[in-house]
């Protein structure tokens, strides 16, 4: 049986063994370079297999399997094959790893076996699906983002936006000392503020409801920064995107892996910046013109002991 | 401890940590110092010479020392990480620094902690 197969690999040399070996047994093969080119893939075509490769810079192979397990209908996903040199991190993620992948192979990775989990999966595939018609989000009928109708305009509303006065702002970080802090002063400055750990949980959270900021740390496991921007261009149009501000301890390096391209962010803030940075970024993109009174008056409990963190006498 | 021409940072400033202060119950930023002070621990009991590269760790701590005001350590954290990239030479060096502004930071926020 011949199957369509998307692989997905960074390594140069091992994308071509793999695309040639499987081409060679008569499957119909592509080959995508990361997590965010395979999941714009995805987004194109029709897939009955995907074989992906765990440490993928970007997107990681488990983060791109999760996108993919949680936007595709069960019985439209393809079939997700895993490549790890340490296959146990992934069995070591109990809730994450399980249930993703049809079959975790270690790298480097036999011939004969891989084509034995590629009959096995393609025989598996339930159905043979309809293309995904182009602009629909992401992999066909989609659990929860709005659909962007292929003219480019945004398609109905997951929910009424909030009141004008109140910019509700999504805040992605891995990190909770940041998240917090950023949290506690954008709060404080009127906003309406969520909060996520991850690039996947943010998007789960954009389909839910409309934001008028996204906040993004750039280094995060799984899903970075940089590609979950990417794919919020991909993924929403118009009035549904989202401004975007990058919070992030390296804006020279963010500046670095943008070089040549406009860059997706409206603002960039360091994390070593003073907090009123982040709040003024935020508040410009959200184009957020009432100003706002000073953060609230401490309660005097609060204040000896500021003062002690501060080395101030009280 | 620096190899560039750059002024070092100071080891804590304090109009960025006062900013956090305006902007956090005084509790919430004692959780975070506390945090910070066990990321820098931990940090530190795995930087042996000759280790490998803990970029996530070493990220993180970037960050979150950043936002706080404790910019040396934020710095050489950076440091650290590019010099994790295999084209730097000098990771011996970066690795040497990256303990020296832990040691002498880990105090500071001690310090603030304990009053």
């Amino acid at each position: 049986m011949h199957t369509k197969i998307l692989v997905v690999e960074d390594d140069a040399i091992q994308r071509d063994v793999l695309t040639r070996m499987l081409a060679g047994h008569g499957h119909a093969v592509e080959a995508a370079t990361d997590g965010l080119d395979a999941l714009r893939r995805l987004r194109r075509d029709v897939f009955d297999v995907v074989v992906l490769d765990y440490g993928l810079p970007d997107v990681d192979g488990l983060a791109a399997a999760q996108f993919i397990a949680g936007f595709a209908p069960a019985a439209e996903r393809p079939r997700l094959i895993g490549l790890s040199a340490t296959p146990k991190r992934l069995r070591d993620r109990p809730g994450k790893a399980t249930g993703l992948f049809d079959r975790v192979l270690a790298k480097p990775c036999p011939p004969a076996a891989l084509l034995a989990a590629v009959a096995d999966a393609g025989a598996a595939r339930p159905q043979p699906r309809h293309p995904v018609p182009p602009g629909a989000l992401p992999f066909g009928s989609h659990r929860s983002l709005p659909p962007i109708r292929p003219d480019g305009q945004p398609g109905p509303q997951p929910g009424p936006a909030p009141a004008a006065e109140a910019p509700r702002v999504l805040l992605v970080d891995d990190d909770p000392v940041a998240r917090s802090i950023a949290e506690a002063a954008l709060a404080a400055q009127g906003f309406v503020v969520d909060t996520a750990a991850e690039g996947l949980e943010a998007f789960e959270k954009i389909g839910r409801r409309r934001y008028q900021v996204v906040v993004l740390d750039i280094m995060m496991p799984g899903m970075d920064g940089l590609a979950a921007a990417h794919l919020a261009f991909d993924l929403l149009s118009g009035a549904d995107r989202p401004r975007l501000v990058a919070l992030t301890a390296d804006p020279e390096g963010l500046r670095r892996r943008e070089a040549g391209a406009p860059s997706l962010f409206d603002e960039v803030v360091g994390k070593s910046a003073e907090l009123g940075t982040l709040v003024a970024a935020v508040r410009a993109s959200a184009d957020y013109g009432q100003r706002r009174a000073a953060p609230p008056p401490l309660a005097m409990a609060d204040v000896a002991r500021l003062a002690k963190l501060l080395g101030r006498p009280a | 401890m620096s190899d560039s021409a750059e002024p070092l940072p100071p080891l804590l400033d304090e109009a960025v940590l006062n900013q956090v202060a305006a902007y956090l119950p005084a509790a919430m930023l004692e959780t975070n110092l506390h945090r910070l002070a066990e990321l820098a621990e931990a940090l530190l009991g795995l930087l042996s010479p000759g280790g490998a590269c803990v970029v996530e760790q070493v990220h993180r701590l970037a960050g979150s020392s950043g936002m706080l005001g404790f910019r040396r350590l934020a710095a050489a954290c950076l440091r650290f990480e590019a010099a994790c990239s295999p084209a730097f030479p000098a990771k011996a060096a970066a690795r040497a620094e990256l303990r020296a502004v832990l040691e002498a930071t880990l105090p500071e926020i001690t310090c603030r902690l304990s009053g």
